[in-house]
């Protein structure tokens, strides 16, 4: 197992406490918030059963929607993306990989992990968007929020995967 | 039977994405109504203890700055003291007469001091959750103020922490007048700007000018009469054109929110019982 059960358990509760403690705080111009517990979902092998991918969301989600004051939305939003991950991975990675092998920069080579983030990251604050929208009332300014959001977050992911292919080497 | 097995077997993560969906929406249906979700937000114990420990440490380093402004208003106030003693000097009023006034009218209302342990700006229904609550006497609708205006109302409440509908909340409605005159209006919050509010519903007949102070109206046993909100930075027409809609500037920086008070009327619920009446008559 390159990347063990337990190190995503950690990264995880990290993620999740970073999120509630630092991001959830940050409100760049107003109306941007990153989103990085969607990382988890980015950190999954390969061989990740579609069952285990679609614990490891609702947990998550759960676990950010604790600290947010805004029950369901992150469970149901990282769920809907757990489901549609694995196709996504597909998608993208090369036929000769190994079979437990884990998306990153070197994996999956640097554009392609990009495009899977960014795709992730863009679906999720999707849902997540579409199931607050009857508590919103700018439309410009929840489209604003959707792309900025989306954009810092995916930014923030691709930094820490840069750290963690650093410290898995 | 064996090829329902069989099926359930190849399909089972279908099952499990149905349940888990549904578990979530149904927190979402459950919960969305804030008054159910106080135990599952920044209420309860667990996250509620994380966040004033993060509260605390955010505090302590921003100590010098807290310690600098309070100064300056410590400056100001004992300014503004020195100049109306020598202006009721003048007047040839008895002073102390006053000074009693006045702390007789304070000794009405119960303040509880409190700290945010979790706040929030950006969203357009914000709340504010503070480190007091049901055993330190903070009930529902009760005010809260900080030491530059009003910050919002008293929401939900559990043993030891309450959420606070801050003013920058779309639900928000606190009755304010324009210090002077008799006019008055509700004031709410139409989102994206933290520093901005309106106050509406002023008649057209009115006399108004830009850098009016808007205060509480104290129509309410929430927040008592006279009570700083802010000042009128333009006057526009309503929606419906048939009054005025001020923007306010608010006095308090909600975002840089750190310790503030809840007032307690004494004799908010016997107002509450009989505006209840009024409504059951009616």
């Amino acid at each position: 197992m390159m990347y063990s059960f337990l190190g995503r358990v950690i990264w995880g509760i990290v993620l999740l406490v970073v999120q509630g403690l630092v991001f959830n705080h940050i409100s760049l111009f107003g109306y941007v918030t990153p989103v990085i517990y969607i990382y988890m979902l980015c950190i999954q092998p390969q061989n990740t059963s579609r069952s285990a991918w679609l614990l490891w969301g609702f947990m998550t989600g759960l676990g950010a929607d604790f600290f947010s004051g805004t029950p369901g939305v992150g469970a149901a939003s990282m769920t809907l993306t757990a489901m549609c991950a694995p196709k996504l991975l597909h998608l993208f990675i090369p036929k000769d990989c190994l079979e437990d092998m884990v998306p990153g920069y070197g994996t999956l080579g640097t554009w392609k992990y990009i495009w899977y983030v960014t795709l992730l990251v863009f679906l999720q604050q999707a849902f997540a968007l579409l199931l607050e929208i009857f508590s919103f009332f700018h439309i410009m300014d929840m489209f604003y929020t959707y792309l900025c959001s989306s954009l810092l977050s995916v930014l923030l992911i691709l930094v820490l995967e840069k750290i963690r292919g650093n410290e898995i080497s | 039977m064996r090829n329902l097995l069989d099926f359930l077997k190849k399909y089972n993560y279908w099952i499990l994405f149905i349940l888990l969906e549904g578990g979530s929406l149904l927190l979402l249906v459950h919960f969305n109504r804030y008054q159910g979700s106080v135990w599952f937000t920044s209420a309860n114990a667990v996250s509620g203890k994380l966040l004033e420990w993060e509260a605390d440490f955010m505090a302590y380093v921003s100590l010098g700055q807290h310690n600098k402004e309070l100064m300056q208003k410590n400056l100001m106030l004992e300014q503004r003291v020195w100049a109306m003693r020598k202006l009721l000097d003048e007047c040839g009023h008895d002073s102390t007469y006053t000074e009693r006034r006045q702390q007789e009218i304070l000794k009405e209302f119960d303040v509880i001091p409190a700290e945010v342990v979790s706040n929030s700006v950006s969203k357009h229904n914000n709340y504010i959750t503070i480190n007091k609550g049901e055993l330190d006497g903070v009930k529902p609708e009760m005010g809260v103020v900080c030491g530059t205006g009003i910050v919002g109302i008293v929401y939900q409440t559990s043993p030891h922490y309450a959420i606070v509908m801050s003013l920058l909340n779309s639900k928000s409605n606190v009755g304010c007048c324009l210090r002077g005159t008799d006019y008055f209006g509700y004031l709410c919050w139409e989102g994206r700007y933290p520093l901005r509010a309106s106050l509406r519903d002023i008649p057209r007949h009115a006399r108004l000018k830009e850098g009016m102070i808007v205060e509480t109206s104290g129509f309410s046993a929430v927040f008592p009469a006279g009570l700083f909100v802010g000042k009128v930075t333009k006057i526009e027409n309503s929606d419906d054109g048939l009054s005025y809609k001020l923007r306010v500037n608010l006095g308090t920086d909600l975002a840089r929110l750190r310790d503030v008070c809840v007032i307690s009327a004494p004799y908010g619920e016997e107002i509450d019982s009989l505006q209840q009446k009024v409504e059951t008559v009616k």
